[in-house]
């Protein structure tokens, strides 16, 4: 039972770029908590920082409030499931996961015995206990590496990237593994990962991690639907945000598709920028083609469908569109800004996976008007925020 | 891939023409017993010509080029052999072909009880195993730094190190031999390992490199996090996967030590730390006395049974190469390049 802080902790990595830049977080006691983010270099070197393998450039360290930054990592008493998996090639199963203990003078053997055979008989490992790590699949050697943290007494859990090599099917096993361990022993937790779905469902709180920088933290659905910035809106939701440049014209705000009233609410945060970036997300897209569909005073537009996406139990359609040049450099300005592929030159709408849809097909489309979000263009950030 | 078939023909092409020259030579040349040396060299060239037309339009994946070229490289270092093992076997009698023509191995018995070759063969084994053993700690840092760290020079040093594995030995042989003597200190066998410090050192260097290259460094960060300390991370993590990597880059250099003449020679002269292959050449070239059985010194050459205890030296002295290559090539490429990632 520990808290985690980090205090603007910057970090550059060999090649020059600094993959940490003035990060700071905190991870509460007994909470778990995800770093997201689309750089896996970054991600790793927040958890090497924390866990003392790396020594940042400045910045502190801190484990519940004890100021950990130039400590050795055993005197640190965390654990880390590391993205390579690192096991020891020559030893079994068995002994990679208890590898921690058996470091320790005096352990009680039949103890660790035990706990060792329990998490791998949890972790469906128990056919496996006298291989040896090249005679195991990618998922198991992942599997074997989260035994071996998951039974250590550590103070806290890092897990980074802790899930990626595990098949479909038995993701949400292994998941619910790590779950439970965790909430029988009140253990904070730390993951990393690249799929940010698993991210959203898993933790009590998100942090986004981009260019160096936490972007955000909070609890997944504040981060989704309330992005600080574009950045957080692009990289949250498959599909994500659509983002779309957006004119002021007197009480009005002018998009490729559609033309927004500017209510009191957009209005303040429009403020005097002749030009925001709108962004709507898929759901909220509501597909009015066959009658009305409960929204009143929604932005309505109708256009023609140019690609479907079915996917069994959602369905999406793609709405193209065009764009001035002069705009399509305004917008590669904002990509450049965050390193990041933003926008399309098509809207997406999420339709009712039963609906007939067919591309060449008539559609109208109704989005509520408290759903729409404006970003500045200069900053990046979310202009709606509550 | 399979080769095409014009390909194969040429390659057959060239194996008869090959061998027909051969043929023509031997016959009309070379007198028995060596006639029968070249006549069958020729079969074996002119019947790969004729398997290689045989086999041109198979769909087999094999390659008549790579045939011709596996016995080209058999004949190339067959035959120097061949007349080592000729010259051993000939007594005190000069032999006149490549084919043995006496069964003589008095030279053997010759060469073991030679007090000089004895004591050169010591001097070796003693001067390579001080270099190598004096430059596994230095190395072994450098490799880590190379290896390793972060540091701004890391490549140049690397290139020096290459630089220094690549330059010609003599270079190096003629400063050494030359402050040598400056210093009075030749012709012991510490000045001989300290000179051969410039292969081992750079050498030794490179080796280990390339072995840390695949140690598995995350499993040692792992083992740190897990609550190993420095001293337990080598022993039970660093050791056991490139330790025998090390053994192994450690064996080699210490052989290639042994085999060096340039820079042995430059700081030996008549007196007692000649290393064996500096006693062997000078004998060969009658710059010291044959040895025993022969109360003969030719000033312009060995005798015939000097040359005999040569050759039988030599062919001794490819016993340990001989025991490497029995344990296995795979064993030694497996333990050097193994990666534990």
């Amino acid at each position: 039972m520990s808290s985690l802080h980090l205090r603007d902790v910057t970090l550059t990595a060999p090649s020059g770029r600094r993959v940490l830049d003035g990060v700071d977080l905190d991870v509460p006691d007994g909470a778990s908590v995800a770093v997201i983010g689309p750089s896996a270099e970054s991600r790793t070197a927040l958890l090497r920082t924390l866990v003392g393998l790396e020594w940042p450039d400045s910045g502190t360290v801190l484990i519940d409030d004890e100021d950990v930054t130039y400590a050795d990592p055993r005197t640190r008493d965390l654990a880390m499931v590391f993205a390579d998996h690192a096991l020891h090639p020559r030893r079994d199963v068995l002994d990679n996961v208890a590898f921690a203990a058996t470091l320790r003078r005096k352990h009680d053997k039949a103890a660790l015995a035990d706990a060792v055979e329990d998490v791998l008989d949890q972790l469906a490992l128990r056919d496996a206990l006298d291989l040896k790590p090249d005679a195991l699949g990618a998922d198991q050697q992942q599997r074997v590496a989260i035994g071996r943290a998951l039974v250590r007494g550590a103070r806290a859990w890092l897990f980074d990237d802790p899930y990626s090599a595990q098949a479909e099917r038995i993701r949400p096993h292994v998941r619910s593994v790590v779950q439970q361990w965790q909430a029988q022993r009140e253990r904070t937790s730390l993951f990393t990962t690249s799929v940010v779905a698993e991210a959203l469902s898993l933790v009590d709180q998100v942090a986004v991690l981009h260019q160096g920088r936490i972007r955000q933290v909070g609890e997944p659905r504040e981060l989704y639907e309330n992005p600080a910035d574009m950045f957080v809106a692009g990289y949250l939701g498959s599909p994500p945000m659509n983002l779309l440049p957006a004119f002021r014209e007197g009480q009005q705000l002018v998009t490729p598709l559609a033309t927004v009233h500017l209510d009191d609410r957009l209005a303040a945060a429009v403020g005097d920028r002749p030009v925001v970036i709108a962004g709507i997300r898929p759901e909220h897209c509501r597909d009015a083609t066959h009658g009305p569909v409960g929204v009143e005073g929604g932005v309505e537009f109708t256009t023609r469908v140019d690609d479907v996406e079915w996917r069994g139990s959602s369905q999406y359609a793609y709405l193209g569109f065009d764009l001035e040049p002069t705009l399509v450099e305004v917008l590669d300005e904002i990509e450049d800004m965050f390193e990041f592929d933003l926008f399309q030159d098509f809207l997406v709408a999420e339709v009712p996976p039963d609906q007939p849809l067919r591309t060449g097909m008539s559609i109208h489309v109704v989005v509520p008007h408290e759903r729409v979000v404006l970003f500045d263009p200069d900053t990046g950030l979310n202009l709606t925020r509550r | 891939m399979i080769p095409s078939v014009r390909s194969r023909l040429s390659a057959a092409a060239v194996a008869f023409v090959l061998g027909f020259a051969v043929a023509n030579y031997g016959l009309f040349r070379v007198p028995p017993p060596d006639q029968w040396l070249w006549v069958g060299a020729a079969a074996v060239l002119m019947g790969t010509s004729a398997w290689g037309v045989i086999v041109a339009d198979s769909r087999r994946r094999l390659s008549v080029w790579a045939v011709l070229g596996v016995e080209l490289f058999v004949v190339v270092t067959l035959v120097p052999m061949l007349w080592i093992v000729t010259l051993a076997l000939s007594g005190s009698t000069q032999p006149s072909g490549l084919w043995p023509e006496s069964f003589d191995t008095s030279a053997f018995g010759t060469a073991w009880d030679d007090e000089g070759i004895r004591s050169a063969a010591s001097t070796s084994v003693a001067a390579a195993v001080l270099a190598t053993a004096v430059a596994i700690l230095p190395a072994l840092a450098l490799a880590i730094v190379l290896a390793r760290s972060r540091w701004r020079a890391r490549r140049a040093v690397h290139a020096f190190v290459l630089l220094v594995v690549l330059s010609p030995l003599v270079v190096a042989a003629v400063g050494i031999g030359d402050l040598a003597v400056t210093l009075g200190v030749s012709d012991t066998t510490v000045t001989v390992a300290v000179a051969q410090l410039v292969i081992t050192l750079p050498l030794l260097t490179w080796a280990f490199t390339s072995v840390l290259a695949t140690a598995p460094w995350t499993l040692a960060d792992a083992a740190r996090v897990d609550g190993a300390s420095r001293t337990a991370v080598l022993r039970r993590v660093l050791l056991p996967t490139v330790g025998p990597g090390m053994l192994v880059a450690v064996a080699l250099v210490a052989v290639v030590a042994l085999q060096d003449f340039a820079l042995a020679s430059s700081v030996t002269g008549a007196g007692d730390a000649r290393t064996l292959p500096v006693e062997l050449l000078q004998r060969l070239s009658g710059a010291v006395d044959a040895g025993a059985g022969s109360n003969v010194t030719a000033p312009d050459g060995p005798s015939a049974a000097g040359t005999a205890v040569v050759a039988a030296v030599g062919l001794m002295a490819l016993v340990p190469a001989a025991v490497l290559a029995l344990v296995g090539p795979r064993t030694l490429t497996r333990l050097m390049g193994r990666s534990y990632r």
